[in-house]
């Protein structure tokens, strides 16, 4: 048998929905707070249609009460993993729950800088110098912060916490209180930028370490 | 949380491939960074940049091809390091 790990909560939480296949959701608790997982015969591939079903489901229990969510693929053979889990990492889990209750993550792109798009053209048409390249680059890292700054300033004041996704500068994760959704967006549209684009309120995945929501 | 090791040899070879190029991405993350702020605080020679960033390109085109041959992509150049978050 597989446990799926979908998220930790606060034990005691109502739980809304179903999880993955229509396998019933259970809590599995310790020191008052409640891994939600399902059980199934093995671990559920990482196809598409299972993340976005994944995705659902931590969304549903977001809904209901403050979630640190699990990412796809977290699996234990057995309940006494999870227990081990939730006690050795309880400070951890404890924390990150105060950090992100009653918040959610949207997610900031702009496509145009840092990916190295122009850089990359530079390096791969043949003719380019060294110095192409690397005045290209730094071109890029400039605008980049500038862009960042700008959306920085726009939103910093609505906004409980922000963060780059993974190490790509040009993806930003914002942490933002449900009270404050319209907002965050409606000072986003106040940047003028033609290629930003972003996407939320998503369960606040990217906070969830110390030192995320600064 | 699952602690078993996998001993297919060709996900051990990626395995491999994925760390390596991980730490090669990241050491040229960092001279990278170091270079383009001396470029721009202005204390590199004309010729210093051009073979740096003739350097770089080879760097860059050798990644590329090493990610194209194990299937991996710039995201998965980054280790997940815990509670002290990601590598880069």
């Amino acid at each position: 048998m597989t446990v799926l790990l979908y998220a930790v909560t606060e034990s005691g939480a109502s739980l809304a929905g179903q999880g993955l296949d229509g396998r019933p959701l259970r809590e599995i608790t310790d020191e008052g707070l409640a891994a939600v997982v399902s059980d199934h015969e093995q671990s559920p591939a990482p196809t598409e249609p299972n993340l976005w079903a994944y995705e659902h489901v931590v969304e549903q229990l977001m809904a209901c009460t403050p979630v640190v969510p699990a990412r796809f693929g977290a699996t234990a053979e057995h309940d006494e993993e999870v227990h081990t889990m939730l006690l050795s990492r309880h400070d951890e889990l404890r924390s990150a729950l105060d950090r992100v209750a009653g918040a959610v993550e949207f997610a900031v792109h702009a496509p145009t800088v840092a990916a190295g798009a122009a850089s990359t053209a530079v390096r791969t048409n043949g003719t380019a110098s060294g110095t192409d390249y690397m005045l290209t680059r730094l071109a890029e890292q400039r605008r980049a912060r500038e862009l960042t700054a700008k959306i920085d300033a726009a939103v910093g004041d609505v906004v409980r916490g922000r963060t780059s996704l993974t190490r790509a500068s040009d993806r930003l994760a914002y942490l933002v209180d449900r009270d404050d959704i319209d907002r965050f967006l409606a000072r986003l549209i106040t940047v003028d930028e033609p290629d930003i684009t972003w996407a939320g309120p998503w369960p606040p995945y990217s906070f969830i370490r110390p030192g995320e929501a600064r | 949380m699952s602690t078993r090791v996998t001993a297919d040899p060709e996900k051990l070879e990626k395995g491999l491939a994925h760390l390596v190029l991980t730490i090669i991405e990241l050491l040229r993350q960092l001279m990278e960074r170091q270079a383009l702020h001396r470029i721009a605080g202005g204390t590199l020679t004309t010729d210093e940049i051009e073979r740096l960033g003739r350097t770089f390109m080879a760097l860059a085109e050798r990644k590329d091809e090493l990610k194209r041959e194990f299937g991996l992509t710039d995201e998965d150049l980054n280790l997940n390091l815990g509670p002290l978050g990601d590598l880069m």
